[in-house]
């Protein structure tokens, strides 16, 4: 039985062939020396590491060329202050757990992943922060952002676009409350860096984090952070970085937020991620995957018994989320999964709040998520098995 | 039958507030078995499906999985936090499942 994947949400599958390439090409070549400005630089495997599009005659450091293509990619000033950790869960309990202090306070909102909403509830006293509501929709009113801003708040912590029903939350307007109200604005990426745009810049964005393996269309293990200029925290982490080795005790400014040996390989496939969302261009896919959520939305809501959870026509990454009245969402998607080989993903998707406001808080949701790669007949293929399975159900019932 | 291996389903959040375990069979789950499997709950038997889906939902389990599969779903709620008697219990739960299935 041919697979279907769509759950890109969770990961993105397939990786782009030069994804693949750069990872397996850096894991072949020498490693780099201390001395990579001289003998190694020149070394055609460690040239060859370093790029897949061949011909390029300057050769950099791939941590260097990555946070370079980072930066641009997500329209930051500084792409020197982008930090790789292993992914958006790494960065997240590094940000929460380095930034707070008792009574300093946190608003963030119940759309989150349980990469914040675990450290928060685990790092920080209960009345240190706040959880916004959403709509049934699962979006979050900017002015109820604004409405929790405390004096002692330290920073909005917003995840952009829930990985259960997709709402793009409007960050445009909240970084701009948070900077009026001179709080820190940290985005959780996760779910929209590779398939909306994510503008630092713009939305005055203090702290981005983000992972590689989902629509940056990076391996597993990747990931990171940005962090503004002149803004600093505790590290999560400490160790060796190869720079300073007789100095152990870190003082101010002098932090390093990336200690023991980076993932190169992953790091340099990230890389290629990035250039290979840069060839399609993001507005492309935004408009590819928003084409094909509407068509599964269109298709969904023509089947009675299936409730759909977002929205339609308001903002969204490409992700739907359903229940079925028949079957619970973990039997859909085991029927789904062993019948017609497709492969979704059935339950809370680790952000539990958002299904108290959506009222799948007992069963969680069905959930489709989509990539680059995602066709329309594989859309399609999900839809005429779960008609099958409608049509299965009712008949017999019907006799 | 006998029950070749088990796994802690690794995304069991799928099954709420349940700890679910795969049990992988040396045969094949058939009508027969689905339909004994029912002393451990009350069963639904979708037969009308493309592989027919099977759940027993007891007071505080439920078995499920599709005819045909070697594969079966195993969730059970966990009402103690201590590791030795939450492996205690699954112990006592896959031993009396596996005498159940060698019996068959």
């Amino acid at each position: 039985m041919k697979k279907i994947y769509l759950n890109n949400s969770a990961t993105s599958y397939p990786k782009p062939d030069r994804v693949k390439a750069s990872y397996v090409k850096y894991l072949d070549a020498v490693p780099p020396s201390q001395f990579r400005s001289s003998l190694n630089m020149s070394s055609k495997d460690f040239q060859s590491s370093l790029s897949v599009e061949g011909g390029k005659r300057e050769v950099e450091d791939i941590l260097v060329r990555t946070r370079r293509s980072l930066g641009l990619f997500f329209n930051c000033s500084d792409s020197g202050k982008i930090h790789f950790t292993s992914g958006a869960t790494e960065s997240l309990n590094a940000i929460i757990g380095g930034l707070y202090k008792e009574g300093n306070h946190f608003v963030s909102t119940v759309t989150e992943h349980n990469s914040v909403l675990r450290p928060l509830f685990n790092l920080c006293s209960p009345r240190d922060f706040t959880l916004v509501p959403c709509d049934r929709e699962g979006y979050v009113s900017p002015a109820a952002v604004k409405r929790s801003i405390r004096k002692e708040t330290k920073a909005i912590i917003v995840n952009h676009a829930s990985n259960v029903t997709g709402s793009i939350q409007d960050v445009a307007a909240i970084g701009r409350i948070a900077r009026e109200a001179e709080v820190l604005f940290i985005v959780d990426a996760s779910q929209s860096a590779g398939c909306i745009p994510v503008d630092i810049d713009r939305n005055f964005i203090d702290i981005l984090a983000f992972t590689g393996h989902k629509s940056l269309m990076g391996v597993p293990g990747t990931g990171g952070f940005y962090l503004r200029n002149s803004l600093s925290f505790r590290p999560l982490k400490f160790g060796g970085t190869g720079q300073r080795s007789k100095m152990l005790l870190y003082s101010e400014g002098e932090i390093d937020y990336e200690p023991g040996t980076p993932n190169y390989p992953g790091i340099a496939a990230l890389n290629e991620g990035i250039a290979f969302l840069n060839n399609i261009g993001i507005d492309a896919i935004q408009e590819k995957e928003g084409k094909l959520r509407r068509r599964l939305w269109d298709s969904l809501t023509d089947i009675p018994g299936i409730e759909l959870y977002g929205s339609k026509n308001r903002p969204a990454a490409p992700v739907v989320s359903f229940t079925y009245i028949n079957l619970a969402p973990s039997d859909l998607a085991n029927i789904l999964y062993g019948s017609y080989g497709i492969i979704g993903r059935a339950g809370f998707h680790c952000s539990p709040e958002i299904h108290k406001a959506l009222e799948t808080y007992s069963t969680g949701t069905m959930r489709i998520s989509f990539s680059w790669f995602t066709t329309e007949e594989e859309i399609d293929g999900l839809i005429s098995a779960v008609r099958d399975i409608d049509f299965r159900i009712k008949g017999f019932r019907s006799l | 039958m006998k029950i070749i291996r088990t796994e802690e389903s690794r995304e069991s959040c799928s099954e709420p507030e349940l700890i679910a375990f795969d049990i992988f069979l040396d045969q094949p789950v058939d009508e027969n078995l689905i339909k004994k499997l029912s002393v451990f709950g009350s069963l639904t038997y979708l037969s009308m499906l493309k592989e027919p889906f099977f759940k027993v939902e007891g007071d505080d389990i439920f078995i499920k999985g599709l005819q045909g599969d070697q594969l079966i779903r195993y969730a059970y709620t966990e009402n103690s936090g201590e590791i030795s008697s939450k492996e205690r219990n699954f112990k006592n739960r896959i031993d009396y499942l596996k005498d159940f299935l060698e019996k068959m």
